[in-house]
């Protein structure tokens, strides 16, 4: 269930690596346990992000947390299609409910783990 | 935060007088930053009421949803909590607000265990006066006024909703406030709805209709301090 190609944070983000780019979501296992999504507030174009610091925020029904990037760099789009389809996220995590693309300016893979590795962390 | 007492357990308990919504708000804000930011900090709980009555919108709402404009002329203060959920208007309600560490910080499902927990010693507390309080089912989805429908663990009594809760989850805490309505004054709120999610009439239930008087409501204070303490003893921790 988890691509093989992806890397995972302990904030429960994966990260997909294309070049100087990174898309990144959140797993299925954050996914159901956030339970349905109902607004995601995700920052703008040309933003910066740092490693570890707040992303955006997600709301399910009653509660609010923050995501948290896994790497620094400056934001190329968010998912247009999530301000009307935050479902999307429950619905596909890994396709259609990626959430940001970000230039990276610094990723630590020493930080991020293998599906393997997630696996074992959220599943024990 | 010099207000604050250690109640039975070592939960920090504080009874604050009415304010205004945006200086509760601002108090909320601060106990989450407090367990975010000291590790060893008791839970803190705190109780206060609104004054001038005030609206507050969940944290992602679409202020569209009510008209706000009308909602001020008529006196009411608009303010936007840090926590999810829709619309309420806070006018004779017991409010409460607690926020804590993490029971579970290194697993998953530490949201829903948290609301969870908080919803049960709610529960546990009324039951204590005789009020058959029961916790709603998990899910649900967005609606503009909270107190349209019981979801997501919150409070009913024979299907009508008592309290309206909901949360911020932080790294290492969160915080959870919510409403426990003692009078029919927060069903003027659906007068502001744009579109109606219809009255909230028969759909709430209140403590001054569920026969709690003036004395037993100051009462289920402790006794919701005392179940809540509980649940965050380490004994209580340790055997999860």
């Amino acid at each position: 269930m988890r691509p093989d190609d992806l890397k995972y944070s302990r904030e429960h983000e994966w990260v997909r690596i294309e070049g100087g780019e990174a898309v990144i979501g959140i797993t299925d296992f954050a996914a159901d346990e956030l339970g349905d999504i109902v607004f995601l507030e995700l920052p703008e174009a040309g933003q910066m992000v740092l490693a570890g610091e707040p992303l955006g925020t997600i709301e399910t029904v009653k509660a609010v947390e923050e995501l948290y990037s896994p790497l620094s760099g400056e934001v190329i789009e968010s998912n247009p299609d999530l301000s009307e389809q935050p479902e999307k996220v429950n619905a596909d995590p890994y396709g259609d409910g990626w959430m940001v693309r970000v230039r990276i300016a610094e990723l630590d893979e020493n930080e991020l783990m293998d599906a393997a590795a997630y696996g074992e962390m959220v599943d024990g | 935060m010099e207000k604050w007492s250690t109640a039975e357990g070592g939960l920090a308990l504080r009874f604050d007088g009415s304010a205004s919504g945006e200086r509760n708000m601002q108090l909320d804000a601060a106990m989450l930053g407090s367990v975010e930011t000291v590790a060893a900090i008791a839970p803190l709980l705190r109780f206060y009421s609104w004054r001038p009555a005030a609206i507050s919108l969940g944290h992602h709402q679409d202020a569209a949803e009510l008209d706000l404009d009308r909602a001020r002329r008529d006196g009411y203060e608009v303010v936007r909590r840090p926590t999810g959920g829709g619309a309420v208007l806070h006018a004779n309600e017991l409010t409460y607000a607690f926020a804590a560490r993490w029971r579970w910080p290194a697993k998953g499902r530490r949201v829903r265990d948290a609301y969870g927990a908080v919803a049960d010693a709610l529960v546990a507390a009324l039951r204590q006066f005789g009020v058959p309080a029961e916790r709603g089912g998990a899910g649900g989805h967005h609606q503009a006024l909270c107190f349209a429908r019981a979801q997501a663990h919150e409070i009913h009594v024979g299907g009508k909703k008592l309290i309206g809760s909901a949360m911020r989850a932080g790294r290492s805490g969160f915080l959870v406030h919510g409403s426990v309505l003692c009078g029919p004054e927060h069903r003027r709120l659906a007068a502001y709805a744009r579109h109606a999610e219809g009255e909230l009439t028969g759909r709430t239930t209140d403590l001054v209709e569920l026969g709690l008087d003036a004395g037993e409501r100051e009462q289920l204070c402790v006794s919701i301090a005392d179940a809540l303490s509980s649940a965050w003893s380490e004994e209580a921790m340790a055997a999860e």
